[in-house]
């Protein structure tokens, strides 16, 4: 009578389908307690002082040891000597460091994915479609698609970000983008800059025109060629001559004119060569402020990026590492640089093994191109910022660090991520640094901003706090709630089965190991994970297979689910010792 | 007079159009009555004299004021007015209409409501309730984590100031509850969002306010010591509902049943230094007994007629709770939990008397340690000279179903015993309409 002999599910337990119904049953209730947050509380004081800190204000500007108080969402106060007024609530982290908030430039945080719409009535012409089937829709503002309680605005201000220019989601043109604050509970409390950018991308309509790079590159001329003309009509008919027809209204053509007027700024989001080269190209044809973002392979068009002066915005997203390079640390990746073979020319069926170094070699080669991008800009002296557009969130700290390990320098990150992407968008006035007058967008991070192991503790975005991490400090004095020797009962159709597991803690995961008290039996554990207080660890039976065990720890008990194969039984668990 | 007549009627003895007796002050003397007076034992054919709202003389060889309505207690007893530390009494009429139900507020942080502004001095169960000897109850709002401010007010008042006893106001703490353990059936094993994450993120809500509530407290008072320290502070009306609390100038109701939670409870209010505090609800606290009476918080435990909290327990748990807890050296109070038939409260007390409390500790539980617990012993609890004039007359122990309670002071009123259970009782214990010739029934046909 073991674990691995559970296997028949009883008669009596409820169909899967039951279960689902009961589960999609549950899942509103569980929503609307999980958006049931502290934002009710009310705010106590709009004065915030973070005391004896370091204060990187900007890239080489650093007060070692000083204060910064915040009020009504603005920097009041930097420096050594701050007098913090009795109404402050007063933060004194130990040694951590403040920066600047980060800014993203461009991406579509805060804005919900659009419903496909299915069943749509099939276009009569194809080559001549309705606007808004084309995906041309300029006249859109993203201020009025935004949604304050999109997971994707926590989700990035928890890597420090403060401010995002976002656009809205769509085809060729999806519409205008705004600069937001990530705080808020509306859309109309984050908004910093409406109007910022007429959003443009060589991401054609679905079978229809225009569809492809050349389709649009000419329907971007045309519709700025038209908007040109329509507002010669509008300005001569509003000149008060008499006898000039009355122009017709075409909210397509209209959003175009603060573009040909440049007070507003096209964002081309631009990801191979080719279109770096199309978007530039139609920028010194027509004529109009030109912003670039994407620049996955900037690494091919740098001089003509560097020349053109527009202000730069590259991706934060890396292509995906392919398995075999991710399980290698940078030390055995630089000795497949090492033996690539440049002269290597053999027949396939001969030696295979040098060619597939060889091709290793080039794949290194290749991914490093691409987080070279950031490295090669700042070498050629230009000023870029970052987007974190088509970035996974939990790749964007990863991807920052590896493009700092291919020669992009630490101030030039920083600068990257605050400083000019502030100058880029135009706000240098308002964000980027810590300084007076400023918008108090603050990253307080427990040690180097860059570093792997750097939590960052807090994060305030237009003066609002947001407690994210204990510092490592704080972290070592909790207890361990895992490590030490369980005992897991399971309760199979045939009894209760049980065996005593063993965790060890190993630097930031865990090990174990499982014995079958009846058979005298140990065996490891893999894929040990503790998230919180979700426990789930596996184990290879040697009659079941794959056994794993999920569920939550409350103190010293656990409860969950052990999964064999297709099975589900429920497990319980009980903490009888901690380690020394 | 009254008295007598009040008696008489409730026992059905005779029966006439009742003309409207109101509840006055004035100056009386109970005289030949047992007195219990909970305080300083009891006094046998002992006379208490009242004058406008206090308790002037309490003794066998007492004079009796010339101008005092004398009432003839022979071979009934006298008791401090009953206390009930838990009710909804004034916040609600029938819980089904909603119209008549003002005891919870929308959100989950409202410390800053009333009960005291919502209370309806003319609810038909507050005469309900004094039929049993009741005189004052804590009427309590809930819902939520903060749900607001309670008060303890007496039976008798056109308005809710009239009523208000002793300027006592509770803040309510609706503690986060622990799950139970044990997957629900047909739960999702895959529900991230289960019970425990809730408690957690219970728990750092609390804190969070907590946290903001202690830096508004001393923003506040920073401001209140010297108005020219800086511009004037934010104004919270959830803070400054708070604040009292955090100075220890009001006292922290904790509401809170579980074993797990009870002990979580006391490491919270220990961790923040929360002095002026009680718990309530207590269900699970005879486990804890001994941690509790460390902790030296007092507990307010009821409703006593409930079923035990966990299926492995005796059946007898919520009787003896109380008994428990008193052993154990805490200090005990009992609450009803109720609206509609707070008037249960003297059989509450009875059966935690007759499960381990004992008949006089009982009395106690709904006397003079709620009295002692709120902060109110000087004017309630007991029948003592320089007391208020809370009491009632009864043909026994009033912790008997058959007990008749006769008369009933409250802050001095001599209240008539009334109430709409006893009209109805009235109306139709004999239904014989008058009528000369009898209505002629004619059966109905389908």
């Amino acid at each position: 009578m073991n674990l691995y002999s559970m296997r028949r599910r009883p008669e009596s337990w409820p169909s899967t389908a039951v279960l689902v119904a009961l589960f999609l049953a549950s899942i509103p209730s569980s929503t609307a307690l999980a958006q049931r947050d502290a934002s009710d509380i009310p705010v106590v004081t709009k004065a915030v002082a973070l005391e004896g800190v370091r204060i990187v204000q900007s890239p080489g500007r650093v007060i070692e040891n000083g204060t910064v108080l915040i009020r009504n969402g603005l920097i009041e106060a930097v420096g050594e000597n701050v007098d913090v007024p009795y109404d402050a609530e007063r933060i004194a982290p130990d040694s951590m460091t403040v920066y600047a908030g980060f800014i993203d430039g461009l991406s579509s945080t805060g804005v919900p994915q659009p419903k496909e719409e299915e069943d749509l009535p099939p276009v009569p012409d194809r080559g001549n479609p309705p606007d808004d089937r084309a995906g041309i829709q300029p006249q859109r503002d993203v201020r009025s698609l935004l949604s304050a309680d999109q997971k994707s605005i926590e989700n990035l201000r928890k890597l420090g970000f403060g401010a995002a220019h976002v656009v809205p989601i769509g085809r060729m043109l999806p519409g205008s983008g705004a600069v937001v604050l990530l705080a808020g509970d509306e859309p109309r409390d984050m908004v910093l800059k409406g109007d910022a950018s007429l959003f443009v991308q060589f991401q054609g309509a679905r079978r229809m025109y225009p569809g492809t790079p050349m389709a649009m590159t000419a329907k971007f001329r045309q519709l700025f060629t038209e908007a040109k003309r329509r507002q010669q009509m509008v300005q001569l008919f509003e000149s008060g001559t008499s006898g000039v027809p009355r122009p017709e209204f075409d909210e397509v053509h209209y959003a175009f004119f603060p573009v040909i007027d440049r007070e507003k700024p096209v964002f081309f989001y631009v990801d191979d060569v080719l279109e770096i080269h199309r978007a530039l190209k139609l920028q010194s044809i027509l004529g109009f402020d030109l912003s670039l973002a994407g620049l996955h392979e900037g690494f091919d068009a740098v001089d003509a990026l560097a020349s053109s002066g527009a202000p730069l915005f590259v991706t934060l997203d890396l292509p995906k590492k392919p398995k075999w390079m991710s399980k290698l640390k940078r030390d055995s990746l630089e000795t497949i640089l090492a033996a690539y073979d440049d002269e290597t020319r053999t027949a396939t069926f001969r030696d295979v093994e040098a060619e597939r170094r060889n091709l290793e070699a080039r794949q290194v080669m290749s991914r490093d191109e691409f987080a070279s991008v950031a490295a090669k800009l700042e070498a050629a002296g230009v000023s870029f910022g970052f987007t974190t557009r088509g970035a996974k969130t939990k790749d964007i700290r990863k991807n920052i660090r590896e493009m700092i390990d291919r020669g992009l320098s630490e101030d030039a990150a920083l600068a990257a991520l605050t400083t000019h992407a502030a100058a880029n968008l135009g706000l240098s006035e308002s964000l980027g640094s810590v300084d007076v007058g400023k918008i108090a967008n603050l990253i307080v991070a427990d040690g180097p901003l860059f570093d792997a192991n750097t939590k960052y503790q807090y994060v305030f975005v237009d003066g609002k706090k947001f407690f994210y991490e204990k510092s490592e400090r704080e972290r070592q004095t909790d207890d361990d709630s895992l490590a030490g020797t369980w005992t897991f009962t399971a309760f199979t159709p045939d009894g209760e089965q049980s065996g005593e597991v063993v965790f060890e803690k190993d630097g930031e995961s865990y090990t174990g190991t499982i014995t079958y008290p009846d058979l005298d039996v140990t065996m490891e554990l893999t894929d040990v994970s503790l998230d919180e207080d979700h426990l789930s660890f596996s184990w290879e039976d040697p009659n079941s297979g794959t056994m794993t065990v999920e569920g939550s720890i409350s103190g010293d008990e656990f409860e969950g689910i052990v999964i064999i194969g297709e099975e589900e039984m429920l497990v319980i668990g009980v903490k009888e010792d901690s380690p020394e | 007079m009254n008295i007598l007549l009040s008696f008489l009627l409730t026992t059905g003895l005779i029966s006439f159009q009742q003309q409207t007796v109101k509840p006055r002050q004035g100056s009386y003397a109970v005289t030949n009555v047992t007195i219990e007076t909970v305080s300083n034992g009891t006094i046998e054919n002992g006379t208490i004299v009242v004058r406008g709202d206090r308790i002037t003389a309490v003794g066998t060889n007492v004079d009796i004021p010339a101008d005092a309505e004398v009432i003839d207690g022979s071979g009934l007893s006298v008791y401090p007015g009953l206390i009930d530390s838990g009710t909804r009494l004034g916040l609600t009429e029938i819980g089904s209409v909603q119209e008549t139900t003002d005891s919870n507020e929308i959100g989950d942080i409202t410390p800053q409501m009333q009960a005291l502004t919502a209370i309806n001095p003319n609810s038909v169960l507050i005469p309900v309730t004094r039929v049993s000897g009741v005189t004052t109850v804590i009427s309590e709002p809930s819902g939520g984590m903060l749900p607001g401010t309670a008060t303890m007010i007496n039976l008798v008042g056109y308005t809710p100031e009239q009523m208000h006893a002793g300027d006592v106001r509770l803040l309510i703490l609706e503690f986060p509850r622990k799950s139970s353990g044990g997957r629900r059936f047909g739960q999702a094993e895959s529900d991230k969002d289960d019970s425990d994450a809730r408690y957690k993120r219970a728990m750092e809500k609390l804190n969070e306010v907590w946290d903001r509530a202690e830096l508004y407290e001393h923003i506040d008072a920073a401001y209140m010591a010297d108005s020219n320290v800086g511009v004037r502070p934010e104004y919270a009306p959830e803070m400054a509902a708070i604040a009292p609390v955090i100075r220890g100038e009001m006292i922290l109701m904790v509401k809170v049943n579980a074993e797990k939670d009870i002990l979580a409870a006391i490491d919270w209010v220990a961790s923040r230094e929360i002095v002026e505090v009680v718990f309530s609800g207590v269900a699970e606290g005879w486990r804890v007994a001994d941690k509790l009476a460390d902790a030296g918080i007092s507990c307010i435990v009821g409703p006593v007629f409930s079923m035990p909290t966990r299926q492995t327990d005796r059946y007898d748990r919520a009787y003896s709770n109380a008994g428990l807890l008193n052993d154990a050296g805490v200090k005990v109070a009992i609450r009803s939990g109720d609206a509609a038939n707070v008037r249960n409260l003297p059989f509450n007390a009875g059966f935690a008397a007759a499960y381990g409390l004992g008949k006089e500790e009982a009395l106690r539980a709904v006397t003079l340690t709620p009295a002692e617990i709120f902060g109110v012993a000087d004017d309630y609890g007991s029948i003592e000279v320089g007391k208020k004039a809370n009491f009632f007359i009864s043909d026994g122990d009033p912790f008997e179903p058959a007990t008749q309670i006769v008369g009933l002071f409250i802050d001095g009123f001599n209240v008539p015993i009334d109430s709409q259970h006893i009209r109805l009782y009235k109306e139709f214990l004999n239904r014989d309409e008058g009528r000369i010739q009898s209505v002629e029934v004619i059966p109905a046909v389908n």
